[in-house]
């Protein structure tokens, strides 16, 4: 009753402005070239357009510190190799320099698939029927933590079949241990986790894609499953960005830090070894 | 023989009392330098109609100098003669005769009780005063005093706050046990409900005592009086957040305050969120504020004390309370249970009812969220006196706050079935358990033995199921997850008062509490295997505590208090031993005003994580650790306070230092667990000074007062801010309150509180980013300035309401309808950035309270 009689009103404060300071975004896929985007925060009170930078230059070195590749800018703050590519399981560092200052991160690529994909089907979910449900196993049992994602995709057509849209499925899973982590627990669209949950043993995981056909206005033509393993770093930070905006709508609570792998600034280089499976629905 | 003459010259003084009064009242003022006590006399004859008679042989052959303005006749005798224990007769309402006093080391203890008149309720912290000699008493805690005098006739005056003052003169010449009946006087002005009285008594600046007769003419939420509000308005003492019943004292937080309910901890003392308290006010009997110098008797806790008393239950008859209001209702009875009125009983109980009319009327539909709320509570207490030396009390109380969702859907027809059931239920509470035994030895020593037990919990249920029946299908899943967090002292202390003499006041005791630190996840589900989870986790610590307090009056101006209290704390192979030296001095300028200085140390073994502004629902108690260890701090305070019979005045400077303070690590959250929880917290360090000061008016009609505080909180950790000092969350600088009570009638009376306050500190967004989540999309960001860095606007309300009152032969009823914040003035409750339609990123404040108008209706028969 308090929170409907509740009033709201706009508040000036006198934000203090601060220096830009650089965000380096980039993702490394496994025989891809190699990809990272700069662009600069911005006052909160700015509203104008996100700035880029266009004029650093970003060297990336192997474990040795010989260099493997020069990336120069393309367009909007992107920086790209022109022909070396990502290899899986490769420390790689990058040397980002920036207004007369260096910035190091580093990042060790994923390398192999540890997640499999073993069965589709419909049936009761959490006491809801017909829901399209998804198996898989993780089937690696070696002491080393490994790290996973997994994301759906469902592509619809409206009942005429001439608009196509795309749009994440909301995931969902009985399992506590997944529920409740509190780095799993954030973000239903992209479900983030490790074996380190079920004690780095092989284990099973049913994964259940509710309300996928209850809109009779859209007609579900596929789902696109993109099952992830993920760099330690690559789980650090799509996990502390899911938390992040988890909590932006708490007005109790302060999102937490955003993780990152490059020094002195935020962002980060991840890597993560993809595997897409696409299920077509017919009428 | 001796007898009789003693009962005619007692007779004599009691005829002779009133003409006394007269006489001895007058007003005068002398100065005079180095002058014997003859020629004093001398003076005072010349300036008033009293004449002396007096043997010169008892004077002693010393000089003094005396300055005194405006006092009356009886104080000036008792301070010029009293030292040469000499005495004074009035004779013929204009002849006064002095002697010397006859065996002046003979004395005599005068023990007892001060009770309500109506209702036989003992009364705690009631004045006792000689006002002969000065020499005073107040009733303890279990309303119980004692005072040694000289034989000798004395004038004895007994008053309490919001009570009619009784005077006795009696010619002392053995030990008396008396109890003194005291009229309850609504009439009374209201501040001196608030101030301790100054009759010749040594007040200390920051104590405070709030009875039932203030907190009914007080401002209330939904009009419901609350017994903490009350204590908003005192200075020194900052509120939270708008609406909040937490209490912010001289920069110690809401967690760091001891909040006793009949001498047992409570954990949580506030119902919804925290926007009422625990106590009830229908049963409270006395409540206490001590900001500073507070006794050894009190621990386990690093700011202030809360001590809050219940009445025992009326002797005379069965009393009702029947109060309706918006939000809740409650009712009270309380009366003696036997003829003989040696035992009597009080029950207590209390319930809103939003989600009962809500579900009738169908109000859910209309809610965004299908959720409920409620919360009850209930106090039950028995006393039984075996005579007036041996006294059992046994407590209880209980208190439950609910918020839950109750979501089902059900399909049938005759063959086939299906259901779903979504349950969630949050709730927490506090249920106390305490058993009391007194025992006076001799009037001049008494013991008090208790066994207590209290216990705060926060729990969450979720339940989930799902049940389909039809010809070939059979299918019932079921998802349940309990979580439940406990803390259980278990206690038992004994403590004892001794009186040796009107000059010395020993109070020391022992104690020793088990904290029990449990929790218990349970975590069911038949739709996959291998993932049930459960936990049920217990960890006790142990804390043995022991405290002295020597009061020590050196002579009627000086007092002097000193106390240690000495804990040790227990937990796994942790020790911490912790000695806290209080101490305070009063020194009594005249008879209207006193200069107040005070030291003491404190510390706290227990920490609380909460996630929320509120304070509730996700309260965690846990123990000290080697990574966090005991809270500990210093206070000192000087003040000055004078009371005059128009107004009031008073002030105190402080400064308190506080050492292994808490928060949270820069942008870590309550994560709902107490898992690790060390590792989330940094330890640091607290400064905080300021003054405070009020201006009371007083008349019989109306009367009020102007507080003003201002005063700076800092705290500073070494991971927060890069070490530098940030502001605590309620650093209010500037703190003001008017509040203003007018009794037009017996019948009527109406008040109005005006607040005033600095915003309290926010932490805000100074940056934004975006970068792409594992979807690839992009997200904005938020990068954080300094904590606390920003401050809200400024904090102001106006309050008003008045207060109809019938009375019938056995039945009274009062009309109370209020206003709160009547001018509307949106105080933000919390600040949220958003991003508005136009692309525009700015800052929104919520206010919780808008204009509120309450009505309540309470029958008391």
């Amino acid at each position: 009753m308090v929170l409907q009689i509740s009033c709201k009103k706009n508040i000036p404060f006198d934000i203090e402005k601060k220096t830009n300071q650089l965000i380096v975004d980039g993702k490394l896929v496994n025989d891809s070239l190699f990809k990272v985007q700069l662009s600069l925060t911005q006052s909160i009170t700015d509203n104008s357009i996100l700035p880029i930078v266009d004029n650093a230059s970003i060297e990336v070195f192997d474990i040795d510190t010989n260099i493997v590749a020069v990336l120069s800018h393309q367009s909007n703050g992107i920086y790209q190799s022109l022909l070396e590519k990502v290899k899986p399981n490769t420390f790689y560092l990058f040397k980002i320099s920036f207004q007369n200052l260096v910035f190091w991160g580093k990042e060790f690529t994923a390398d192999s698939l540890k997640i499999e994909l073993k069965d589709t089907f419909r049936g009761v979910f959490q006491g809801k029927t017909n829901v399209f449900q998804i198996k898989f196993k993780l089937k690696d049992n070696s002491l080393l933590s490994n790290f996973y994602g997994l994301k759906v995709k469902k592509i619809h057509l409206t009942n005429n079949g001439t608009i196509k849209t795309e749009e994440w499925c909301e995931m969902e899973t009985i399992d506590f241990i997944l529920t409740e982590n509190l780095k799993s627990r954030y973000s239903k669209k992209n479900l983030l986790f490790t074996d380190q949950f079920f004690n780095n043993q092989e284990a099973w995981l049913n994964i259940g894609l509710p309300d996928l056909f209850s809109n009779p206005d859209k007609k579900l033509t596929q789902l696109i499953i993109y099952s992830s393993s993920l760099s330690e770093n690559t789980y650090q930070y799509y996990s502390s960005i899911n938390e992040h905006v988890f909590y932006q709508n708490d007005p109790f609570s302060q999102p937490p830090l955003i993780y990152s792998n490059i020094d002195k600034s935020f962002g980060s280089i991840v890597s993560e070894f993809v595997q897409t499976d696409t299920i077509y629905f017919r009428n | 023989m001796r007898a009789f003459l003693l009962f005619l010259i007692y007779l004599f003084f009691a005829l002779n009392s009133k003409a006394q009064n007269n006489i001895l009242n007058q007003k005068i003022s002398i100065k005079l330098k180095n002058v014997g006590v003859v020629e004093i006399l001398k003076s005072i004859e010349e300036k008033t109609n009293v004449k002396f008679s007096y043997n010169l042989n008892i004077f002693p052959n010393k000089k003094m100098s005396i300055t005194i303005k405006d006092e009356t006749l009886e104080f000036i005798l008792a301070k010029i003669l009293t030292p040469y224990s000499l005495n004074f007769t009035v004779f013929n309402q204009e002849n006064i005769v002095i002697n010397k006093v006859e065996n002046p080391k003979k004395k005599h203890t005068i023990s007892g009780y001060v009770i309500d008149k109506e209702s036989g309720e003992k009364l705690i912290d009631a004045a006792i005063v000689n006002t002969k000699t000065l020499q005073y008493t107040v009733s303890n805690k279990d309303g119980f005093f004692s005072i040694s005098l000289i034989q000798d006739s004395i004038s004895l005056e007994f008053s309490f706050i919001g009570y009619e003052s009784k005077k006795m003169s009696i010619y002392l010449n053995k030990n008396l046990s008396l109890t003194i009946e005291l009229k309850n006087n609504f009439e009374l002005p209201t501040q001196r409900t608030i101030y301790r009285p100054l009759i010749g008594i040594v007040s200390k600046p920051d104590e405070f005592i709030v009875n039932s007769n203030t907190i009914k003419k007080m401002p209330s939420l939904f009009g419901e009086s609350d017994v903490l509000k009350s204590l908003q308005l005192i200075p020194g003492v900052l509120a939270g957040n708008d609406g909040s019943i937490s209490l912010n004292i001289r920069g110690s937080g809401n967690e760091h305050n001891l909040y006793l309910l009949d001498d047992v901890p409570l954990y949580n003392p506030s119902h919804i969120y925290g926007f009422f308290s625990v106590f009830n006010s229908d049963i409270v009997k006395n409540v206490k504020l001590i900001k500073g110098g507070m006794n050894a008797e009190y621990g386990g806790r690093l700011g202030s004390v809360i001590d809050v008393r219940t009445i025992d239950g009326n002797k005379n008859y069965i009393k009702h309370k029947v109060s309706i209001g918006l939000l809740s209702s409650k009712f009270a009875l309380d009366g003696p249970l036997n003829k003989s009125k040696k035992t009597t009983f009080m029950v207590s109980a209390r319930r809103t009812y939003f989600d009962l009319y809500s579900k009738t009327l169908g109000l859910n539909n209309f809610l965004p969220i299908k959720s409920n709320f409620f919360f009850y509570d209930f106090n039950i207490k028995i006393n039984h006196e075996f005579n007036k030396n041996n006294k059992l009390s046994a407590f209880f109380y209980k208190g439950i706050d609910n918020s839950f969702v109750n979501n089902t859907f059900k399909l049938s027809n005759n063959k086939n079935e299906i259901s779903e059931t979504n349950k969630q239920n949050v709730y927490w509470g506090n249920q106390l358990v305490s058993l009391r035994y007194i025992h006076n030895f001799t009037p001049k020593l008494s013991g008090k033995l208790q066994f207590a037990s209290t216990t705060y919990n926060f729990g969450n249920d979720n339940n989930y199921s799902y049940n389909e029946s039809r010809d070939t299908v059979n299918i019932s899943t079921f998802y349940s997850n309990q979580f439940l967090s406990e803390i259980i002292d278990n206690m038992a202390n004994y403590s004892f008062e001794y009186k040796p003499n009107s000059k010395l006041y020993f109070k020391s005791g022992i104690g020793a509490i088990q904290h029990l630190f449990k929790r218990t996840i349970n975590s069911n589900t038949n739709t996959t295997n291998n993932n049930d989870y459960n936990e049920n986790r217990s960890n006790s610590s142990l804390e043995i505590n022991a405290f002295t307090n020597v009061l020590f009056k050196v002579n009627s101006n000086l007092e002097l208090n000193a106390g240690l209290y000495f804990s040790n704390f227990n937990l796994n192979s942790i020790s911490y031993y912790l000695p806290q030296p209080r101490a305070s001095i009063n020194y009594l300028l005249n008879k209207k005003s006193v200069l107040h200085a005070a030291y003491q140390t404190t510390a706290q073994f227990l920490h609380l994580l909460t996630n929320s502004i509120t304070g509730v629902p996700t309260d965690l108690w846990l123990p000290s650790t080697i990574k966090a260890p005991p809270e500990f701090a210093n206070l000192y305070s000087l003040g000055y306070q004078v009371s005059e019979e128009k107004w009031g005045f008073n002030v105190e400077g402080f400064y308190k230092n506080m050492f292994n303070v808490l928060d949270y690590k820069e942008q870590a959250n309550y994560l709902g667990t107490d898992n690790n929880w060390d590792d989330k917290i940094v330890v640091g360090t607290g400064e905080s000074y300021g003054i405070e000061i009020m201006l009371e008016k007083k008349s019989k009609k109306t009367n009020g007062w102007i507080s003003y505080t201002l005063s700076k909180s800092e705290r500073t950790f070494k991971e927060i801010n890069q070490g530098k000092a940030m502001p605590f969350r309620f650093d209010r600088r500037h703190n003001l309150v008017l509040f203003i009570n007018r009794d037009f009638s017996r019948k009527l009376d109406a008040f109005l509180n005006w607040n005033l306050a600095s915003g309290s500190r926010v932490t805000l967004p100074e940056q934004i980013m975006y970068v792409r989540d594992a979807n690839n999309d992009l997200k904005m960001i938020y990068i954080y300035g300094d904590r606390n860095k920003y401050q809200l606007p400024l904090n102001h309300r106006l309050d008003i309401g008045v207060n109809y009152k019938k009375y019938y032969k056995r039945f009274s009823s009062v009309l109370s309808i209020g206003v709160y914040n009547v001018y509307n003035h949106l105080n933000p409750f919390y600040v949220t950035p958003i991003v508005e339609n136009n692309g525009k990123r700015v800052f929104q404040g919520v206010s919780l309270f808008p204009v509120l108008p309450s009505i309540n209706y309470k029958a008391l028969f």
